[in-house]
């Protein structure tokens, strides 16, 4: 172990990450043609959807498709477009046989650090194309920018925080692929909850100072939980 | 028939099922009890 | 003690296990003879009558859990040396969990289409046990993806289990609160909602799943002590023999 602190180790580990990205761009290209191809597919699927308004029980014109469904959809593009590149910062150690030169240069919160890093970033990256072309292609508003931009960061967190420590888990696994999604989407359902109702409360007219701080409070403490724990709990995960 | 009666019907359907499951279970327990002895007598061997 | 080995096989605790026995035919019985049928459902109420089994199953299928992390946590942070004691315990707990997840299901969603007409209403308490469900299965799929050594299956699913803790705290305390509910929050912990002659059997029904629950959660551990001990036996005798 070096005697660097870990900070510095993480910073280290997250460039040396983004290099190999930028060399080979496995993570970034699967997740991008998967999420561009099911972009492509729900905005098809819901062609016939788009313009029919119902009644609802007190006799008002709704769109049968709103901005918060359409926020749902586009998170739920998200959770498995996520679900195809973040697995890889991990395995690719694991198939490479680096994981035991990181395991003797690295403290497992180094790595941990630098992993969820380099997830989130990976992630903000995908989200910053993605989110404006599924704008422009479903008619999705932003609604009230004030809570447009804490949901869609604080969920870019969560994803990242659950899909970062479930990785790692699967890593160890065999067959980790297939295993992936199926332990680490059970978690993100909830998460995708908490988010949809947030969704609402970004379009709805009578968000109250109580209701914004419970609802994206939800949101946020999610991902920090996540985090909290595995950070505490990474190195039974990583220490062979 | 009156509707007590056909709720003791119905009643006899979970009963006979519940004294399947445990007798099911005391046989369960019972074998158990089994191989943990022969495990024992293995292990002083 | 080869002699003690032939003899028949006898219970240990037998006074419990029968008692569970007898609690749970009791139950059975007091939910269709001596409670009455409830006051404003559908059909006389008769339907109603499956709380006594609906209820407990809810509650064990949460409280399993929760010990099952508590196991968990035992086995990640147990000073001296890990014992698979506590995975053993762990895991059986969160297998009861699924199976009384799924009873719970069963037993709700029959009750929901003969009062509420429908199997399936998307309640927030229905939506919430289904994904209890889910995180209970990837579980256990996790242990099967990890079946090459017992202490890294030991490991790795603890470390699951204290992480989808999360989802399942969110699940139990703040989901139910924040969509609105068509299950009641207040009737069964409020002594003034239930008449005595459902008292006498939902007190002892709660009591007999509890007792079932350990029995089986007993079982469970031995039966996996044994297998595990076969299986350091068979290694031993190989290494013995080479």
């Amino acid at each position: 172990m070096n005697s660097m602190p870990w900070h510095k180790q993480a910073a280290a580990l997250w460039k040396k990450d983004i290099r190999a990205e930028m060399r080979t761009r496995v993570a970034t290209g699967s997740m991008g043609v998967f999420a561009l191809s099911a972009l492509l597919l729900i905005a098809l699927s819901m062609l016939s959807v788009k313009g029919v308004e119902y009644r609802d029980a007190l006799g008002r014109l709704k769109p049968a498709w709103d901005d918060a469904g359409k926020m749902a959809l586009l998170w739920t593009l998200l959770c498995f477009a996520a679900f195809t590149g973040l697995a890889h910062p991990f395995v690719h150690e694991e198939e490479s046989g680096t994981s035991l030169a990181l395991r003797l240069y690295m403290s497992a919160e180094a790595v941990y650090a630098g992993k969820l890093l380099f997830n989130l970033t990976t992630l903000a990256a995908m989200m910053l194309v993605i989110t404006p072309a599924y704008m422009l292609l479903t008619g999705m508003n932003t609604g009230r920018l004030i809570l447009f931009f804490p949901i869609m960061i604080g969920g870019c967190f969560g994803l990242g925080s659950v899909a970062t420590v479930v990785a790692a888990l699967a890593a160890k696994a065999k067959s980790s692929g297939a295993l992936f999604g199926a332990i680490g989407l059970p978690i993100l359902v909830v998460f995708l909850i908490l988010l949809m109702q947030a969704a609402h409360l970004c379009y709805a007219g009578n968000a109250t100072p109580i209701s914004i701080v419970k609802d994206v409070g939800g949101l946020v403490s999610f991902g920090v939980m996540i985090v909290a724990l595995s950070a505490m709990l990474f190195h039974f995960i990583w220490d062979d | 028939m009156s509707h007590r009666i056909i709720l003791m019907f119905v009643m006899a359907v979970p009963l006979l099922v519940w004294f399947g499951v445990f007798f099911y279970l005391l046989m369960i327990d019972r074998s158990l009890r089994q191989a943990e002895q022969e495990e024992e007598g293995n292990d002083s061997l | 003690m080869p002699a003690q080995t032939k003899s028949a096989a006898k219970l240990q605790g037998a006074w419990w296990k029968y008692t569970a026995g007898l609690l749970m035919a009791y139950v059975i019985y007091g939910a269709f003879a001596i409670a009455h049928g409830a006051i404003g459902f559908a059909e006389k109420g008769v339907a109603a009558r499956v709380i006594f089994f609906h209820v407990p199953c809810a509650v064990l299928s949460s409280v399993a859990y929760f010990a099952g992390m508590c196991y968990a946590v035992r086995y990640l942070y147990s000073s001296h040396r890990k014992s698979l004691k506590d995975d053993w315990y762990s895991a059986a707990a969160m297998e009861l969990g699924f199976l009384f997840c799924i009873l719970c299901t069963l037993t709700g969603s029959i009750f929901a289409g003969i009062q509420w007409g429908s199997f399936w209403n998307w309640d927030p308490r229905e939506t919430s046990i289904v994904i209890m469900l889910l995180l209970y299965a990837s579980y256990l799929l996790l242990r099967t993806g990890l079946s090459r050594s017992p202490e890294k299956k030991a490991r790795l699913s603890a470390v699951y289990t204290i992480v989808a803790l999360v989802p399942a705290q969110f699940l139990i305390w703040v989901v139910p609160r924040i969509l609105a509910t068509m299950h009641p929050t207040t009737t069964l912990t409020d002594p003034r909602m239930t008449s005595i002659t459902y008292k006498m059997v939902l007190y002892p029904s709660f009591a007999a799943f509890t007792l079932l629950f350990i029995w089986l959660m007993q079982l469970r551990v031995r039966s996996l002590r044994i297998l595990a001990l076969r299986k350091e036996r068979a290694l031993r005798r190989i290494s013995e023999k080479y």
